[in-house]
């Protein structure tokens, strides 16, 4: 028997489709996307691109792109490969120090450790004021100080990591369990007890978690680093750039790409053991 | 004693101590070692660090005005143009990055996917496309398409792409599967489904990380410039070339108030999203 | 009706015109005046926002008071600087409606945190805590009766058995004072009966004074000497719980008894059951 209804699946009833949004709801969407439009268009304009260039240039793309993947350049894997280690060399010290010396910053920066509100304040500020410098311009700073060389990717990374790790660590611990802290202070413990035996256990794990996340990110940032010479595989990558190799700049790729992937699966999975 | 104690440890009636702890001490180890490593191999020692910390405070000190050496105000017209531009790309990176995340997640999120493999190669895709430094490939683009902003622009699309598409992919498997059902039910294609039963849901969410897109996209935006890809940044890479430190304080000082300006921005709009 | 034949020396605490107004404007308390002797088990009742939370908070100080005089041991903790005040909080231990444990950490560390103010500060910094302490803190777990669970993580722990680590974290204070604020309200009624009786075992064997507040009356009425009525921030009715009457009754909670206002007898083989029936006269 044809019926006129299609049959619902499993025999279940079929759930009601969402209702039909009102006309003025209508217009909202219409103004967001009008919206993006002309912030697309403003965007774009004033760029000079000649779409010419850009067609003879895709040409060339082309052509480089095969020599990077398909005529790689396999003899430059021992150097790169060196690059890379010191390019995890800087990440993973950078890391590593910021993450113990973000913990005062941290503490400093949480409003709720201290009674003055202009602590936490100005920790805030202090933090919000490394944040505000990319790590390669440190790397700049620290070159132009140190001369060039992973030493001042090493710090470039490490102090950018502390202002963004603090930021977080405060945020972790202004949003700790409020019970512990109220017990431990009920039963006559100072101020920085109660930090090293109600904050510290609770926040510890999560500040190793924020720890392995910024590896992460830092990996990335120390392979770009020795573009303008604070060491690591980016180094590596400019000079071959500027000689146009681009069948050796393809095993740079490559191999960047692949270790940021371990170090990616590797952070993961202790991340989720920490949990 | 209570009936159920547990027999004596090296304490009567206590539980024994818990076992050594093996792991902890061996990742401990590994972890030092590593550290130990690091520092032999980036060059690091403290003797070096004293003797450049004087220039390191130095060098900041240099981009801080002063009596001699003020910040030169009649630069910052040109600053703020270049400082347009930078937003401007990271406009247009967010917009047309999370346009395509969206495009491509509708097509690639586990529910609404034409099949396993479809979400596989989609789901891979998308982490390769993020594990690239985005400095990488505008340093790649630059070299492609030459020096200017357009290769700042592609480089910000993908990155916005990628981190747009992520966010968006695991959210899209949160979702609730009613309207989907409902639609398909229906008589409804899969674009139907997508357009009208997940996109109304994840749309709050979608706004909010094209935003946290754009945020990113200013932050290296400013940076993009040192590898010639337009933006802030250039200005910033000559006046450090040619050591004019006051107009490099400035300009810092132009991008910090930038992106504090960014920030709350950001915030405020985000909360009345939620 | 209070125990005014107790001479003021023997008093552990007394409350002298305590007033308690908040920022927002709400008063806790108004004008309080009691006294408290060691070793007496004293419940407080009242409906919530009546003030029992703010008094017993009151003790230690966890709240301030805005009016008045609060004396412990003879001296006034409202105007105590903090070192001196932690001496004081050293002596009192106290136990919470969600047990305020340190989750992550074990059983043995969150007992042990009843040592942090009696002892100097590179050791609690360091966590090394010296054996007598360490005894001292497996003996307050055996006291509760739980010692096997020394090592484990606190949060693996059911309920009751968290609360009973918060009474072993206040017993290794060796304190003179032990406030509960809602011991039992997060428990099933068996367990909440058992801690009832450890608390009131404790109170006995140790002589400690002992300020509970309770929700159910019929508990209050069971298994304590004296029972406090407070309503909204005033003190209604302060006596022996078996005296209390429906009068009683409306004076504090302004309306007659229900049955959820009672918690319920526990009927065990050798135990007595509650008193709930002598108001339901």
């Amino acid at each position: 028997m044809i019926s006129a209804y299609p049959t619902p699946p499993n025999d279940r009833p079929v759930p009601t489709p969402p209702p039909k949004p009102a006309a003025s709801d209508r217009i909202i969407p219409v103004i967001y996307v009008t919206l993006t439009i002309v912030a697309l268009v403003w965007s774009l304009s004033g760029m000079d691109i000649s779409w010419g260039r850009i067609a003879t240039r895709s040409q060339q793309a082309t052509v480089y792109f095969r020599q990077m993947f398909l005529e790689t350049d396999w003899s430059y894997l021992p150097k790169t490969l060196k690059g890379l280690q010191e390019s995890f060399q800087i990440a993973a010290l950078g890391t590593f120090l910021a993450a113990i010396l973000a913990i005062p910053f941290g503490a400093l920066a949480a409003r709720n450790l201290s009674r003055l509100p202009v602590l936490p304040a100005f920790g805030k500020f202090f933090l919000n004021f490394i944040r505000a410098f990319p790590e390669l311009i440190l790397a700049i700073a620290f070159i132009k100080a140190i001369g060039p060389g992973a030493f001042a990717g090493v710090l470039a990374i490490g102090l950018h990591s502390i202002g963004m790790m603090g930021k977080l660590y405060a945020e972790r611990i202004e949003s700790v369990d409020k019970n512990a802290i109220e017990a431990l202070s009920a039963a006559g413990a100072s101020p920085l007890e109660i930090f090293r035996h109600a904050i510290l256990p609770e926040v510890l794990p999560d500040f190793l978690s924020f720890a392995l996340f910024r590896l992460d990110i830092n990996i990335r940032a120390a392979t770009v680093l020795g573009i303008v010479g604070a060491g690591g595989v980016g180094t590596l990558l400019e000079l071959q750039r500027r000689g146009n190799n681009w069948r050796t700049i393809g095993t740079i790729f490559i191999c960047i790409v692949i270790t940021v992937i371990i170090v990616d699966f590797i952070s993961a999975k202790l991340r989720a053991k920490l949990t | 004693m209570p009936a159920n104690a547990v027999p004596a440890g090296n304490h009567e009636g206590y539980p024994p101590r818990p076992p050594f702890p093996w792991q902890g001490w061996l990742a401990a180890v590994v972890v030092f070692g590593v550290l130990w490593w690091s520092a032999v191999g980036t060059g690091v020692n403290l003797q070096t660090l004293a003797e450049g910390w004087t220039e390191i405070v130095s060098f900041f000190h240099r981009l801080l005005p002063s009596a001699e050496h003020p910040w030169p105000l009649d630069y910052l017209p040109q600053i703020l143009v270049r400082l347009l531009e930078t937003i401007k790309m990271a406009t247009a990176g967010a917009i047309i990055g999370s346009a395509l995340a969206l495009w491509f997640c509708l097509g690639g999120a586990r529910n609404l996917a034409a099949g396993k493999i479809v979400y596989n190669i989609s789901r891979a895709l998308l982490n390769l496309i993020r594990t690239v430094p985005d400095l990488i490939l505008a340093t790649l683009f630059a070299t492609i398409l030459g020096i200017g902003p357009l290769p700042g622009v592609v480089a910000l699309i993908v990155l916005a792409f990628g981190l747009v598409a992520k966010l968006l992919a695991d959210t899209l498997e949160t979702i609730d599967p009613g309207p989907l059902e409902a639609i398909t039910a229906a008589g409804g294609s899969n674009l139907e489904r997508a357009i009208f039963a997940a996109l109304p849901q994840v749309l709050p969410d979608f706004l909010a990380y094209t935003l946290y897109a754009f945020e990113v996209n200013v932050r290296s935006a400013s940076v993009l410039g040192l590898v010639g890809a337009g933006g802030i940044g250039m200005i910033l890479q000559r006046d450090l070339a040619f050591m004019d430190y006051s107009r490099v304080g400035l300009i810092i000082a132009t991008i910090f108030v930038t992106v504090l300006l960014i920030d709350g921005l950001s915030t405020f709009v985000r909360r009345r999203l939620v | 009706m209070s125990n005014a034949t107790t001479a003021v020396n023997s008093s552990l605490v007394t409350f002298e015109n305590v007033s308690k107004t908040f920022p927002n404007g709400h008063r806790a308390l108004k004008n309080v005046s009691l006294t408290f002797a060691p070793g007496e088990f004293i419940a407080v009742v009242g409906l919530s926002g009546a003030g029992k939370s703010t008094l017993i908070r009151c003790v230690n100080r966890l709240v301030m008071p805005t009016e008045g005089r609060i004396l412990v041991h003879g001296k006034d903790i409202t105007g105590m600087g903090e070192g001196e005040l932690r001496t004081v909080r050293a002596r009192i231990g106290m136990i919470f409606q969600n047990y305020n444990l340190v989750r992550r950490s074990s059983v043995l560390r969150n007992v042990l945190a009843g040592r942090l103010a009696h002892l100097p500060t590179w050791r609690t910094l360091t966590g090394m805590f010296p054996a007598a302490d360490m005894e001292l803190a497996f003996r307050s777990l055996e006291r509760v009766g739980i010692p096997e669970k020394a090592y484990q993580r606190a949060d693996t722990l059911s309920g009751g058995q968290q609360q009973r680590v918060a009474i072993a974290r206040a017993l290794t204070q060796q304190p003179h004072i032990l406030l509960a604020d809602e011991p039992v309200a997060s428990l099933d009624p068996p367990t909440a009966h058992q801690v009832m009786r450890d608390l009131k075992n404790l109170s006995r064997e140790e002589n400690l004074l002992t300020l509970v507040n309770l929700h159910f009356i019929d508990m209050a009425q069971e298994y304590a000497d004296r029972v406090i009525g407070l309503r909204a921030g005033e003190v209604v009715f302060d006596g022996p719980g078996a005296g209390m009457t429906e009068a009683d009754f409306e004076a504090i909670y302004n309306r007659r008894i229900r049955p959820d206002d009672l918690r319920g007898a526990l009927d065990i083989v050798g135990e007595s059951t509650g008193e709930a029936s002598a108001l339901a006269r």
